[in-house]
């Protein structure tokens, strides 16, 4: 790797040490100022790499935190990416990483028969062997994928379509959000189609240490992407991490592949904002309602946070009465990615989280909203409480029905 | 690269003796005279040599730290030029630990003359000096921050050194053979007897005790203060203090020494060392050898000039100016870049004095050589005859890798080779003490300087040296406070770490404290905006803010 | 996208915290857009008013009639910063937190606290840990520093503070308390220790350590280790606990007492409803006519690819911080401001930014906005620029925070009134 992000405008002011959960939850972890700008300058040098690179989660609350704008958790992956290039990384962590790759290549084992593995003792004795933590909640997979699902579903034929981006969360795991997105969209007046060549956006495989791969991704990704916004077809994601990961840091990464403009991904409750505010979604109905049907706490990822794009979840579903929703405003969840199933990080993770899972306990709330599928899975491991995609509240606001849990 | 301090009234802990006798009194703890003073005492000759600041206070220590390759003076002046190579290579051999062999680029820009290659080439050859053409698109691969718009790049056998730290090695290794420095003592008179050298006489700057220094020949290796030396033996010597302003930038962004191809200029030359890099260097005539303080103009100026090279550059960051006199030979009067940067060695014999020695221009990478010829000079005068052995033997000893992986855990930063390149001979004594440290306590040995990574025991080590005054000479020996905070961090723990282990130095930590914020703060001064004027709102608000060290220090006072 | 409300403050410092506060307390729509933290979460947490005129002064009220014309109190005068005081410190009363201000001969006065330096520093709202009132009449002071805390050496902090005049009747002694932390390569700081304290296990290890000085001194000085929460119980506790008076001395950053202060403010803003947008690098404005219409993250009309944050509001409180917080910004030429391109009216000249004593007055310090009695923005004939935009904080000129310990005073009066203009110029109807 010789990308290098300059560290210039580091005052060491101490900002970021101040606000990184996990400086916080370990003092095993030299803390976001020192691994990030201050190392950078004699990596540039050559200096061997200090051991405790691998704490950073990428949560990316250092960035958020920093007034300077530098981009701390960028330069620690940047650095981590260079690392494993000299040192590969473990089997553990090719797994964790490789999340699509294996989904696919067990594309015919029956999903009750992978679920095993996240259920039987024996199986999470084997995982914990290889270093997933034995406690970490572990996603389920989905009877069929969403991605398989989605050509046989009928939609009305309308004129305007989007391209979605689904993630590997909601194709996976999580393909009830995917029907709902799909469902508001047709209430909009738009066809929604995934194209076959998207992949897994990278995020994971750059936390995991590898470049190739991620490389790899994002010029498929690209490449599509590229084709849609010649044809103005929008692109949305309900993923935060996907989204970060396609607009803004496949450019930091790879600067090579986008020489000019980055490509542009909507947010997916952005994206119906604006429906609204056209007109396209009508909301007259569910406007109506006054008796809130719905109670939740909502949970910011952080990489929806570090977009700097405000919380279009809350803006949106503030439009609706039958939706009562507070924000947790209490920090990281503490899995970043796949950070808090690893067996060396398991209890930084739960460390991370409590103030969180405490704020979402005390409130007493039946439900819990966030876009992100891996924070929803840590929130529901921690606090017992489901855990929903803010699109999953909208349209049963939209529906006029009450939510099963 | 390093810029020394204005030298500040600190009490001395220097010997306490009146008289002296020796052999030789080399005058200047520059490049030159230490290397002077280190070639004699490898011969076996007995001599002193006095400084009037600290080691390098002067010009040795503010430069760009290029280590020539010739390739500069190839075309203008091949003798130059070949002397440059040749201690180039010899440098490289003697001093592993100041010197980084990074190699060099030339560059020819669109505006530049494409002729001047032609000449520049056989030249090169000519002088000794390897040249190889790269493609542009291999030259950026490889220095990506290198401007687009290059149309011809060759590789040259630069490298970068450390001035200060060149310095401080020789002395080492000058110890080692006997050789005394005398730092902090000023030259106030000269006496001779029947057109014969009989001592020199020296004040303390720091007590003002005062000194006699009686020898049998003296070398005047005061660079750019020569003059004034052999004015108070009443004799007149043509050098010209001529000033250079560089500056310091936050961050490595080129990983080589990279040259305009053309002919010598201002601001066309980009050093890195270690996690900074320097652009320089301006040429203006000026009358005092201490004017060291760069104008904001000069630095505008050398931002214009050096832009069409790395197009990025008003982008970083800077971290400070200094600035250094050149001591140019300006016989007739020559000025700036046409003085020749060769040097002289100057028998006053002939003036009518026996016994004493001049020896100025040059440039820093032809100390050695420098040194050898009026070491020659000295030797012929007092009748010995073994010769020079500079070239053969390293300044200091090599770290022992093993006892380095050893000691590696008593260091909160992994990676030794930055401290062990620092401290030369004191290496074994930094890791005694960082082992002690840690035994009494796992956190013993702290970082103190996060920018610069400098450890306690690296920073105690020195300051229990005879030399160290000040924090300030703690920084030029270890980097401490010289990186992105430039002070704002680490001055405190430095001072705090130091008290609370009872090392002292010559004053109360408070004025240490606001000596060294301040001397930081002057090379802040041309350069205040951007990011350094944030990072000095920052430092004012805890210092003059929080800490309110003003009234403190006022109050104190 | 576009997001629409009554007042939107631009910062999440002291100012724009306050002034969030203010405009919230009316019943407005209140959105703060930040980038980055704002400096409160480093700094001490300690409110300084007024602690220097020339000199050290005991009276800030006092002080205050003898500053400059251009000096933010003198244009807001010294009632309304009287009324901001109050109104802020009643927001932490109602949080428990705490805070005093000391007290002569009836008058409210600055107290002094000393920092980990062994200096002593004016302030004027102080949190529950830094009450000095014992520190003064104390015989018997220890101070305890912990093992690989290199912010504070006790040795150091108790060699100058025994030089003073005050204390010369006073017996320093000093301690260095063994880490909680096992190994660890990490330089620890006050926080770590602070967040440790707050748990039990952590709570237990201070306890333990201070306990064999129980009774034996008058006060023990600590760095901010105690807690991370801005209340007095961990003061009391312990204080109780040892039979004596338990202070935290003023360190650098991280100082802890902001963090704890800031989640004060925060909580407060969340229950006023007030919605804070993260990380939005704002780069341009809309105004027309001395009139703001609205701020955004692109400042190119969009294309529809465009990605674009708009924030359309009836008012605007600009918090943005001076030189150090980015609101102004530094070049070899000139000195600007960054959002609106408002006139820079305190503007050193270029070759005189500073003076010569690293640690004195320098003009650059002065750099900032000017503004008329109700905090607009003016320009060099003195008029105003944005009749709704309403300036807050470090980036209003003509006062120098460090020389005259006046940062958050400032702060918070500005803040204050420019969230209770900026909601009266969003036109509408106070509920209380």
């Amino acid at each position: 790797m010789s990308i290098h992000l300059d560290p210039d405008k580091c005052l060491a002011c101490t900002t970021c040490v101040v606000h990184c959960p996990v400086a916080e939850a370990t003092p095993a972890f030299l803390g976001p100022r020192m691994i990030g700008p201050a190392f950078e300058r004699f990596r540039l040098l050559g200096i061997v790499e200090d051991d405790s690179l691998q704490y950073c989660a990428n949560c990316k609350n250092c960035e958020i935190a920093c007034p300077q704008n530098v981009p701390v958790a960028t330069i620690n992956m940047l650095a981590r990416l260079a690392q494993c290039q000299e040192t590969p990384p473990s089997f553990r962590d090719w797994i964790v990483a490789h999340g699509e790759v294996l989904a696919r290549s067990l594309k015919y084992v029956p999903a009750w028969m992978k679920n095993l593995g996240t259920h039987l003792p024996l199986m999470r004795a084997l995982l914990d062997g290889i270093g997933i933590h034995k406690n970490c909640p572990m996603p389920q997979f989905a009877r069929k994928a969403f991605r398989d699902h989605l050509p046989k579903l009928s939609q009305k034929g309308f004129t305007k379509s989007v391209a979605f981006f689904p993630g590997c969360y909601i194709n996976y795991y999580d393909p009830g959000t995917g029907f709902d997105l799909v469902w508001l969209l047709q209430q909009a007046g738009y066809r929604v189609f995934v194209p076959k060549a998207f992949v897994c956006c990278g995020i994971p495989l750059i936390s995991g240490g590898f470049e190739k791969d991620a490389r790899d991704n994002a010029q498929r990704n690209l490449k599509v992407l590229r084709e849609l916004q010649a044809q103005k077809i929008p692109v949305i994601s309900a993923c935060p991490s996907c989204r970060l990961m396609l607009t803004r840091e496949m450019a930091e990464f790879f600067p090579e592949l986008l020489p000019e403009q980055s490509v542009v991904v909507e947010d997916a409750q952005s994206f119906l904002l604006k429906c609204i505010h056209s007109g396209e979604l009508a909301i007259d109905g569910a406007q109506k309602t006054t008796s809130a049907a719905i109670s939740a706490i909502y949970h910011a990822p952080c990489h929806l946070r570090a977009q700097g794009n405000g919380l279009p979840a809350l803006e949106l579903l503030s439009y609706f009465p039958a939706i009562d929703i507070c924000e947790a405003n209490a920090g990281c969840c503490g899995i970043s990615g796949s950070y808090g199933f690893k067996k060396e990080k398991y209890a930084i993770g739960q460390a991370v989280g409590a103030k969180l899972f405490q704020r979402i306990t005390e409130s007493g709330r039946p439900l819990v909203a966030s876009e992100c599928g891996t924070c929803r899975l840590q929130i529901t491991g921690a606090t017992k409480k489901p855990a929903l995609h803010p699109l999953t509240l909208l349209r049963a606001a939209l529906e006029g029905r009450q939510l099963t849990l | 690269m390093m810029e020394a301090a204005d030298s500040v009234g600190f009490a001395g802990k220097q010997m306490a003796e009146d008289r002296i006798e020796t052999d030789v009194v080399v005058i200047g703890g520059g490049a030159t005279g230490i290397g002077t003073l280190r070639d004699l005492s490898l011969r076996g000759i007995a001599c002193v040599l006095v400084e009037q600041g600290g080691i390098a206070h002067g010009t040795s220590s503010r430069f760009h730290g290029l280590l020539h390759s010739g390739g500069r003076y190839a075309v203008n002046d091949t003798l130059s030029a070949k002397e440059c190579i040749e201690e180039n290579t010899i440098l490289r051999r003697i001093g592993a630990q100041c010197v980084e062999e990074t190699e060099g680029f030339f560059v020819l820009l669109p505006e530049d003359d494409p002729d001047y290659v032609e000449k520049w080439l056989p030249c090169c050859k000519e002088a000794g000096i390897q040249t190889e053409e790269l493609s542009v698109e291999e030259a950026r691969r490889l220095e990506p921050e290198i401007s687009p718009q290059a149309v011809r790049v060759f590789r040259v056998p630069d490298s970068c050194v450390d001035g200060f730290r060149l310095v401080l090695h020789n002395a080492m290794s000058a110890r080692r053979h006997g050789g005394r420095v005398l730092l902090y003592h000023k030259v106030i008179g000269i006496s001779q007897q029947n057109g014969c050298i009989q001592s020199v006489e020296v004040v303390n700057t720091l007590t003002g005790e005062k000194k006699t220094l009686f020898c049998r020949a003296v070398v005047n290796a005061a660079g750019s203060w020569s003059g004034q030396i052999a004015a108070l033996a009443g004799l007149d010597v043509p050098v010209s203090p001529d000033k250079g302003s560089l500056i310091v930038f936050n961050h490595r962004f080129t990983s080589r020494v990279v040259n305009r191809l053309h002919p010598g200029s201002d601001g066309d030359i980009f050093v890195p060392h270690g996690s900074i890099t320097i652009l320089g260097t301006t040429s203006v005539a000026t009358d005092r050898p201490d004017d060291t303080r760069p104008s904001r103009q000069e630095i505008l100026r050398l931002l214009d000039i050096g832009e069409p090279l790395f197009p990025k550059l008003r982008s970083y960051r800077i971290l400070r100016a200094f600035a250094g006199t050149r001591p140019l030979y300006t016989p007739g009067n020559a000025q700036g870049r046409s003085a020749s940067r060769n040097f002289q060695v100057f028998d006053h014999a002939r003036d009518g004095l026996q016994g004493f020695f001049s020896i100025f221009g040059g440039k820093l990478t032809t100390y050695r050589l420098m040194a050898e010829r009026v070491s020659d000079a000295v030797a012929a005068y007092l009748h010995v005859s073994a010769p020079c052995t500079t070239q053969d033997q390293p300044m200091v000893t090599q770290a022992d890798p093993q006892r380095l992986e050893q000691t590696r855990r008593c260091f909160p930063v992994g990676d030794l080779s930055l401290m062990a390149d620092r401290v030369g001979d004191d290496l074994d004594k930094v890791l005694d003490l960082a082992k002690k440290r840690t035994q009494v306590s796992p956190a013993g040995n702290p970082l103190i300087c996060e920018c610069e990574m400098v450890s306690l025991a690296e920073i105690e080590s020195i300051a229990q040296d005879q030399d160290s005054h000040s924090l300030t000479d703690i920084r030029l020996r270890t980097r401490l406070g010289m990186g992105t905070c430039q002070g704002t961090f680490c001055a405190l723990r430095a001072v705090n770490t130091m008290f609370e282990h009872d090392i002292t130095l010559s004053k109360d930590p408070l004025c240490e404290l606001h000596g060294f914020l301040q001397e930081r703060f002057r090379g802040l001064t041309p350069t205040l905006w951007g990011t350094q004027a944030q990072e000095m709102q920052l430092s004012h608000a805890i210092y003059a803010g929080v800490l309110n060290v003003r009234n403190a220090y006022a109050n104190n006072n | 996208m576009q997001i629409t409300t009554d007042v939107l403050v631009i910062g999440s410092g002291m100012a724009g915290l306050t002034a969030a506060l203010a405009a919230a307390s009316k019943g407005l729509r209140v959105v703060v857009a930040a980038n980055g933290a704002g400096s409160l979460a480093i700094s001490s947490g300690c409110i300084d008013l007024l602690g220097c005129v020339d000199q050290e002064v005991t009276d800030p009220w006092e002080a205050m009639t003898k500053l400059g014309p251009d000096h933010p109190y003198t244009i807001l005068g010294s009632a309304r910063v009287r009324q901001a005081l109050e109104a802020f410190q009643h927001i932490l009363d109602r949080h428990k937190t705490g805070y005093r201000i000391a007290k002569k001969d009836g008058k409210n006065v600055n107290s002094r606290l000393p920092t980990i330096l062994g200096t002593l520093k004016p302030s004027y709202l102080i949190p529950a840990g830094h009450d000095s009132s014992e520190l003064f009449s104390a015989k018997q002071v220890l101070v305890a520093g912990v093992e690989g805390l290199r912010d504070l050496s006790p040795k150091l902090c108790a060699h100058e503070l025994g030089k003073l005049p005050e204390f010369q009747a006073t017996h320093f002694a000093t301690e260095l308390l063994p880490s909680p932390f096992s190994q660890t390569h990490r330089g620890i700081s006050s926080l770590d220790l602070a967040r440790q304290v707050s748990h039990p296990k952590g709570l237990d290890w201070l306890e333990t350590c201070l306990g064999r000085f129980a009774r034996a001194y008058d006060v023990i000085l600590l760095p901010p280790i105690l807690g991370t929460r801005a209340d007095d119980q961990l003061v009391q506790h312990l204080g109780q606990k040892l039979g004596c008076h338990v202070q935290e001395l003023l360190t650098i950053p991280p100082g802890v007492g902001g963090l704890r202060l800031r989640e004060v403010l925060k909580d407060e803003a969340a229950a006023h409803t007030v919605r804070f947008l993260e990380n939005v690098h704002l780069t341009c404005s809309s105004c027309s006519n001395g009139h703001c219409h609205y701020v955004s993250t692109q400042c190119e009309e969009g294309g529809e690819n465009q990605e674009e944050l708009r924030i359309v509001a009836k008012s605007f409180v600009l918090a943005s911080g001076g030189i150090l917080g980015g609101g102004i910004w530094t070049t070899p030429y000139e000195i600007c401001e960054v959002l609106f391109q408002l006139p820079v009216q305190f503007q050193p000249a270029v070759d005189q930014r500073t003076s010569s004593d690293a640690l004195g007055r320098h003009p650059i310090s002065l750099a900032g906005l000017a503004c008329d009695s109700q905090l607009r923005p003016i320009d060099d004939r003195k008029t105003c620029c944005l009749d709704n935009v309403f300036l807050a904080g470090r980036i209003l000129g003509g006062f120098d925070p460090a020389e005259e310990k006046s940062g958050f005073g400032v702060a918070i009066a500005t803040g204050w009134h420019a969230g209770l203009m900026a909601a009266e110029a969003s036109g509408m109807e106070a509920r209380a």
